[in-house]
This record gives structure tokens, sequence and C-alpha cells, in this order.
């Protein structure tokens, strides 16, 4: 059966490509791991070459897939499930790449194409590990092919090409079938739109973040596929040195990632803030943590030889943690707990679960099978080495990621423990009143130890350190901790609402990445004399040490300005702990108090193409000395969105931010007005009251000349000078006016907007008149926000960049020194030689 | 046993004792019956949104009051404070978690989860109602 205006070719293109990509990967899997485990070789070569050949198809059918999928996208064949679901004819070009993350398929697609990108890299770079680390990588490729599928016998995957007709999504819907229940011939000229992007996701964050995130996320496979490549062919100490540069690569752009997600969370979504230890967010900053503790173990491996089973657990681990990510936000099994769940339609949870079984059965099992045989020495290191205190904070990194993501996975934990007792036994836990006070009271700690041993760490020297090279931390250490006492005492940093321990262990936490910044600072001057491109690991060092700083004093200051100043509050008893509300209503037109600032919503606007409403609000200090306007804006009843999706707005300034964004409107539904006019009978001078304030009858006077409305000879014409004095001070003219016309009364309405208050003139009788008076909820426009103070937010992106910067720094020059005839060995040449020579030097290393 | 050694122990032992604070505030799942009986505790309550009757919520005389009733998984029904302003996809959710206290005749809550089938884009109940707004005829 033809459908009229459907495009078949590229769904079929597509539908070919997938299953070439399954194929392909999985010949490239089973090439590669031949290419290792064959010992001839010319045999091995040949492997390799076949190999190679499928990962080309592999990246060239990927490649296909989305390309096919943005060209469906990009013209808008709602024919297409995708397409329908996930953009719309009015959606702008720059948000066309955006559909892509919003759905499953497109997030695994997406996934698939950096996996493919690093291979070719890997290729290309990585002559000597190219077969066990591409043999991995083509697994991955192939499990997240099978995601993509989707057979129909058994549900396996999803296939991003599908029809919207084979969805079952119109089944039904009776508009698609004719008389007898067919379907329609011409059903596809009924669908005229899709369903759209979500709003939340129309932002300039959410094109650029998922991207790198999505690297950030697939270059974790390198480092783990290079340990993993080290087990499997015994080869334990080699991968090492190619190693180092892809998990810095790797770091950089998972932690780029990371806070371009926190950049978006502060600037378009409302939680308040830019972090809030959201699921979501802790099961991408979990694998990182443990990442960046594997980076270190592997430069004390590379310098000393000590660490390598270390080293070997924390890749191993980064990688299986993003899988269980994944499987954490994909599955909907945190629907529970998180802001910004995903669904666990379309993939199925059992096919998440999978993927991560099918990595960590064989990393663990071959981790613990070849445990005893990977070096180690067995010689203590000294407490006045590098190495030892390098250990240490890695081992506080990788603990803090354990707590992160236990308490992360308390839904997990419920399920299963509610496989294996009864309801009686078992009550289902879950985080407790602070959720976020019950991770920063943890990790508080985690920052001290790790400001102190970041501040330190580079001071000591590999081995055992002098007392003379000691020295030269003491003025750094002097300075810092002055200048970290300094800040926390002017700074004002205070948690007056939580324990007095954790305002003191937020001072200590203050100074410590205080000093931490400035002796790295230090070191990159009397250490690496000024020499930025070895000073990689200090600047990252020094960045890291402002994030910290910018973390702690953003969130210890960060001030709620729209207390609510007005209106009534309920009671909650003596035991509550509740403050008085955080949100606060703006009449439209009245001037509010709101702390520092006197706040006006002065009007609105609406975008041209979409129902987003901006909201100007003028902010005036009190003290007059500056003046602005902030728009916050949201999409009100977008689609069949009912409600509204609001979108922050600040006004940045270099030491702070002043947030705000909207949390309610007037309910649309509610202009059903049941009020009537209430009468009054009343005389020139009196005074009649409505529920916000008075009225004042100054003067009626009655004239004969209207505008186009000719009066008669009986005719006459009132109007009534009015004062309304409102309970805010507001003062308001009011001008109704009564027209007597062939015998019947027109009273013309005076409408008072700020005070809802409508007003009529009803009868005139000399000095007596009636008074109508109607007080009407529709009437009244307003808006209800929320609006912070968040201190020194630019410290934490700063920090962030300079982090990345020094991550990726180091990366240049690990892969410059690794390269024949690149840099010299010198400044590291004691060191550098050590960790192949130890390797292969038996006596070293004992068993 | 090694200096390093000793400063693990010392780092697992602290690490054992954050996890405890961690557990010991953790709270529990209950429903309004069995919250009756843990009135100073902070608790989570799966509960559905009382669709029939309104949602008190007014802007303009209090925005940090909402007042809705709630059935819990048992079927009862309770009115719920809720001290903030009311979500906005409120009437379409499926679910809600309320977080707080269980007080005398109703639930005071400060935290809600909302389960919003606006989320759930790929549900295929919610595409078939999205149905309506792409297609010309309805």
């Amino acid at each position: 059966m033809n459908y009229i205006g459907e495009h078949l070719l590229p769904g079929q293109l597509g539908h070919l490509f997938i299953l070439l990509s399954l194929v392909s990967s999985l010949g490239a899997t089973v090439a590669y791991f031949f290419h290792v485990q064959t010992k001839s070789p010319e045999q091995s070569l040949a492997w390799r070459k076949l190999a190679r050949l499928f990962f080309l198809t592999e990246v060239i059918s990927v490649f296909f897939i989305f390309g096919i999928l943005y060209y469906i996208i990009s013209h808008h064949y709602f024919e297409y499930k995708y397409a329908w679901q996930h953009s719309s004819k009015s959606l702008e070009p720059k948000y066309l790449l955006s559909c892509f993350w919003e759905g499953q398929e497109g997030s695994f697609l997406l996934w698939s194409i950096w996996h493919c990108v690093l291979g070719l890299l890997v290729i290309w770079k990585e002559k000597q590990w190219e077969g066990p680390v591409m043999a991995v990588l083509s697994f991955a490729q192939f499990l997240l092919a099978t995601m993509l599928v989707g057979f129909t016998f058994i549900k396996v995957g999803s296939n991003p090409f599908v029809l919207l007709r084979n969805s079952g999504v119109l089944d039904n819907a009776p508009v698609f079938h004719d008389m007898a229940g067919a379907f329609r011939q011409d059903y596809l000229s009924l669908i005229t739109d899709g369903n759209d992007l979500n709003p939340l996701l129309q932002n300039y964050w959410m094109v650029i973040h998922p991207p790198v995130l999505f690297l950030g996320f697939a270059s974790t496979i390198i480092p783990f596929a290079f340990a993993f490549g080290g087990l499997w062919t015994k080869k334990y100490s080699e991968w090492t040195k190619a190693a180092l540069p892809w998990a810095l690569f790797s770091a950089a752009v998972l932690g780029t990632g990371i806070m371009m997600g926190a950049a978006w969370a502060y600037e378009s979504l409302n939680f308040g803030g830019y972090w809030a230890w959201d699921p979501v967010e802790n099961a991408s900053l979990v694998p990182w943590l443990v990442l960046v503790a594997g980076v270190h173990t592997l430069v004390i491996y590379r310098h000393t030889g000590n660490s390598l089973r270390s080293t070997f657990l924390f890749f191993l681990l980064s990688f299986l943690l993003v899988l269980y990510s994944t499987y954490l936000t994909r599955s909907g099994d945190l629907q529970d707990t998180s802001v910004h769940a995903f669904t666990g339609e379309g993939i199925t949870k059992w096919h998440l679960r999978f993927l991560l079984l099918l990595f960590m059965v064989p990393a663990a099992g071959l981790f613990i099978r070849r445990y005893k045989q990977i070096p180690f020495i067995a010689k203590e290191e000294e407490a006045s080495s590098r190495e030892f205190w390098m250990f240490i904070g890695s081992v506080v990194l990788f603990l803090s990621a354990l707590l992160i993501i236990a308490m992360t996975s308390i839904p997990v934990f419920n399920k299963l423990a509610s496989l294996f007792t009864s309801k009686q036994l078992f009550t289902p836990i879950a985080v407790g009143e602070d959720a976020a006070y019950s991770y920063n009271r943890i990790q508080i700690f985690v920052a001290i130890i790790i400001g102190l041993l970041t501040g330190t760490g580079l001071y000591f020297k590999y081995r055992s350190t002098g007392k003379a090279f000691l020295q030269r931390l003491l003025i750094p250490a002097l300075v810092g901790v002055i200048a970290g006492a300094v800040v926390v005492y002017f700074g004002d940093i205070n948690y007056r609402d939580k324990t007095a321990g954790f305002q003191v262990a937020i001072w200590f936490g203050v100074v410590a990445a205080v000093f931490s910044l400035v002796a790295n600072a230090g070191y990159i001057w009397t250490g690496f004399k000024g020499s930025l491109k070895k000073a990689g690991g200090a600047i990252s060092h020094v960045g890291f040490a402002m994030l910290l700083v910018g973390i702690l004093i953003s969130s210890s200051k960060k001030e709620v300005l729209s207390y609510n100043t007005s209106g009534i509050f309920m009671d909650f008893g003596k035991e509550s702990k509740e403050k008085s509300g955080e949100n606060l209503t703006l009449i439209k037109g009245v001037k509010t108090d709101m702390g520092k600032f006197w706040v006006t919503y002065e009007k609105d606007s609406v975008h041209p193409q979409k129902p987003l409403w901006f909201y100007n609000l003028k902010f005036q200090r009190k003290d007059g000395k500056e003046n602005f306007v902030l728009s916050p804006n949201a999409f009100v009843n977008y689609k069949n969105q009912q409600g509204l999706m609001a979108n922050p707005d600040a006004k940045h300034y270099w030491t702070y931010d002043i947030f705000t964004y909207i949390t309610s409107l007037p309910d649309p539904n509610k202009s059903k007005d049941t009020t009537t006019f209430r009468t009054i009978d009343t005389k020139i001078g009196d005074t009649v009251f409505y529920s916000k304030g008075f009225v004042v009858v100054e003067d009626v006077a009655s004239f004969r000349n209207i505008p186009n409305v000719p009066l008669g000879a009986n005719d006459s014409a009132s109007v009534a000078t009015l004062k309304i004095f409102a309970k805010t001070g507001s003062v308001y003219n009011g001008r109704p006016i009564l027209i007597n016309k062939d015998g019947n009364a027109f009273p013309q309405t005076d409408t008072l907007t700020a005070e809802n208050l409508l007003v009529q003139l009803q009868n005139v009788n000399g000095r007596k008149i009636q008074l109508g008076l109607r007080e009407s909820e529709s009437l009244m426009q307003y808006v209800t926000l929320k609006a912070y103070k968040f201190p020194f937010i630019n410290l934490v992106w700063a920090g962030t960049i300079i982090t990345v910067i020094g991550f990726l720094i180091s990366m240049v020059y690990r892969r410059q020194q690794g390269r024949p005839g690149g840099l010299p060995k010198k400044p590291a040449r004691r060191e550098e030689t050590s960790a192949e020579a130890r390797g292969d030097k038996k006596p070293a290393i004992t068993g | 046993m090694k200096k390093l050694h000793l400063v693990l122990l010392g780092l697992v032992v602290a690490g054992i004792i954050a996890m405890s604070f961690f557990i010991k505030d953790l709270t529990t799942q209950e429903t309004f019956h069995t919250a009756q009986n843990k009135k100073d505790k902070y608790v989570v309550v799966k509960a559905k949104l009382d669709k029939s009757a309104p949602i008190e919520y007014d802007a303009v005389k209090n925005p940090n009051l909402t007042v809705f009733y709630a059935f819990d998984n048992d079927g009862q029904r309770r009115k719920v404070v809720y001290s903030n302003a009311k979500i906005t996809d409120m009437e379409r959710s499926e679910g809600l978690d309320l977080n707080g206290y269980m007080r005398d005749g109703y639930f005071e809550c400060n935290k809600i989860q909302t389960k919003c089938p606006s989320k759930y884009k790929d549900d295929m109940k919610q595409a078939q109602k999205n149905l309506s707004n792409t297609t010309s005829q309805y």
C-alpha cells in the first residue's frame, strides 16, 4: 500500500546503514580480537587489515545514519516518528541538532559518532596499542548499534527511522482511518506539524553542552581500553605512556561538559543555582572524579613505578561508572528523585543493564585474575615523597566519588531490596530533608583535604624531599593562609542556618583552597620558572582551587532577595523550621519592596513566533545608586504543555550576580469572573471602602459633549471625580461616566488595573449618587518571582576554564614527551626512565 | 604496616563515618497513615493529586502557600499544605512525592517531586495525546 507524500528512501537507507553498522562493528571486534590473539605476525597483520576495513565501514555507516537523520529532521519529514516527536516547522535551525539529544536514539548515536572519531584517531596515532584498544572500542560500538536496531520480534533497541504510522502513535486516532477502518492513504496531509523540541532545550547551552559531555563520556573508554588491553596482553606497563595524554584529554573534556551543564542549569533552569547534587549531575561527576584519581596515579607510576594497580582500577572503573550512570539516568529508575530524569521508554532497562554487565564482567574478571601479576614496588614510599601525598589525594577523590555514587543510588538500592525482602520488613528509603546539605557536609572535608594536598603536592619531590626543598613552601603557605584568613574574615562567609561545625569546616575549606591557589600559582614561577607548557598540573590546580573558592563562597553567601514582605503567613506551628517564603508577587505597575531594591513589574512582551513571554522588571537600588531592568522569560502554555516554563535572567557584576525567575503567573482559567458590582449609596465628599483601600467621591458633574454619542433633549451624561487611596500608599484618579439616553442608563466603567478595581457611576440624584464597585481577580496582572544574589559565581566559571586549560597543556606536554625526537626528557629524566626500566627489571619487583 | 596503609585506613574510617552520618539522615517512604505515627519525622509520601478538588493558590494573597488534596498509595485522602509557589504542571501530574511532616489533619510539605507526563515525551500515551496538536483535524 502506498501512502501519499511519504519519503521512504531516507528511512530505508537509514535502516540499511544501521544493519551495516551492527555487522561491521561486530566484524571489527572479532577481527581486532584475532589480531591481538594471533601469534603469527603475518596472520595478525591480515586480521588488522580486515579489522580496519570493518571499522572504516562502521564509521561511514554511523556518519550516514547521523546525516540521514539530520536530513529527515531538517526537511520536516513528519512521516518519521523521530522528526515528528522532536522537531517542528517553527524550530529555529540552530536547534535542529538539539533534536538529536532530546531522544534516546539520537543520544546514543551521538555517543557512537564520538567513538568513531576517537577510533580513527587511535588507528592513526597509536599503532602499537591499536589492536586491544580498538577491539574494546569496536565492541562498545557493537553494543551501541544494538540500541538502534529496533528488532521487532524481540524488542531490542529503538530504531530512529521508524515511521510514525508504524510506531503505534496513530493507531487509536479515528481521524487516520476511513469508514471501513483502514488506514487513510492521505494520512500525512493531516499531520501539519511536529511536536517540537522541549522548550527547556531551546537554549544555546543545550546546543553545545550535550556534544561536549558525550565526547567526555565517550573518551573515557580510551583509558579503559588501554588498561584493559594491558591486562589482556599482559603488557602491564607499556600502555601507560600512550594512555596518559588520552586520560588527560578525557578529564578535560568531561570536566568541561559537566560544567557546561552547570552553566545551563544556572542560566536556564530554575532550581536556583548551578549545582543541586541532582542524580543526573552526580552521575557525570563521579566518573570524572575517578578518572582524575587515575590520572594522578598514572603520573605517579610514570615517575616512580608505584601505584600501577590503582591506576588499572581507576581507569577501568571510570568507564564502568559512565555506563552505570547511563543506566541510572536513562533507565527511568531515577525518575522519582531527579529534576531532569530521562524516560525509561524506547530503550529498555535490561538493555542498559546488559551494556554495563558486558563490560563489567570481563573487566572485573581480568583485573582480579591478573591482579597478582601487575608489577608493584614493595618498598615503602617515604612520607616526604610526592607520590605518597599524590596517592592519598587520589584515594580521597576516589572515596569521595564512592560516597556520592552510593548516595545517588538509593533508588537502585530500594529496587534491589524490594526484590529480596517483603514489604513489611523493608520500608523504601529516601534522602532526608536537606539533600544538598547531606552531600555538602561530607564533601567539604574532601575539599579541605584536596585543597591542602594540591597546595603542597608539587613542592614535594618524587621519592624523597630534602628539608631545604620543602622550605620553598614556607612563603606560599604563609601568604596563602593569611590571604585565606582575610577572605574568610572580610568576606563574611557564613552558613548561619547550619551547624557551627559546618561553618568552621567551610572556613577551613576556604583557607585551604586559597592557600592552594597561591601555592600553585607560586610554583609556576618557582618550580617551573614560568614555563607554562610544563606547568599543566600546577595550572589545573590553580583552576581547581579557584573553582573550590568560588563554590564555597557562592553557596555560602547566596542570598534570597525575594523574601516575602507582604501577604499572609501560614502559621506552621512552633516546631516548624519554616522560613518566610521565598516567592514574592509583583503587581503590574506597583513598586514593591524587595530587600535592597524597589522592584516594579513594568511591562511584558511576547516573542514574535512562540509563546515566549518576557517580563520587564525594573530594579531600583534604594540608595538610588543604580537602576536596571531584568527580563526573565517564560514559555506560557507552550504547545499542549499547560503552565509555564521559566527561564531566569541575571544581572552580572564582577563579584556577584542578581538572578531572578518567574515562579507563577495568573491562571488564565481563573478569568471566569464571578464577582459582581456592589452598589453603594453615597454622596459627594463621602468615603467608600474597598478591600485594599478607600475611595473618596470628590465631585460629580454633568456634561453634554460626548464624542460619537449624540445626546437628545432628555438625555444626560454625568462624570464622577474619584480619588482612590490604596493601602500601598499610591493614589489614583477615577472618572466613571454615566450616560442616560432614551430612558436607559449606560454606566461606563472605569478600570483601575493596579488595584483590581472596577468603578461605575450607577445613578446620580443631585449630590446623592450610587457607586458600583467591583473587585476582580481576573483584572490583576502580576508575576510571582524568586530572586537571588549569587556572589563570586565568576570564580566558578573562571576556575573551570583554567582547570581545563591545565589539563590540555599537560596533555600536549605528555604527548610530546612520548614522541621520539619530541621534547627533551630532561626535566623529568630521572623519573621518566624509571617506569619502563623498573617494569622490565624484575629484581625491583616482588610478586 | 606501612605509613601509607595507616593513612588509607584513616581515610576509609573517615569515609565510613561520613556515610553513617548520611545514613542517619535518611528518611523513609511512608503512607499518610504510617506517617501519622512519626509526627516529628521528615518523611516522603508517594501520593496522587486529588483532581476533583481545586488547588488553592493565590499569588496575590500569599505567593508561598499552596493547599491541595492528595491520595496516598493506600487511597487515603489528606489535605496537603505546601509552603511554596504552586508547581506549574501540578494539575497534570501523575504522581507526587511529598516531602515533609505529618501534622494534625494535614501534611506539611516543603519539597515536592512531580511525575509529569510532559517530561516523558517518548511515552506512547503522551505521544498520542500530543497528536491532537500537530494534526489539522481534531
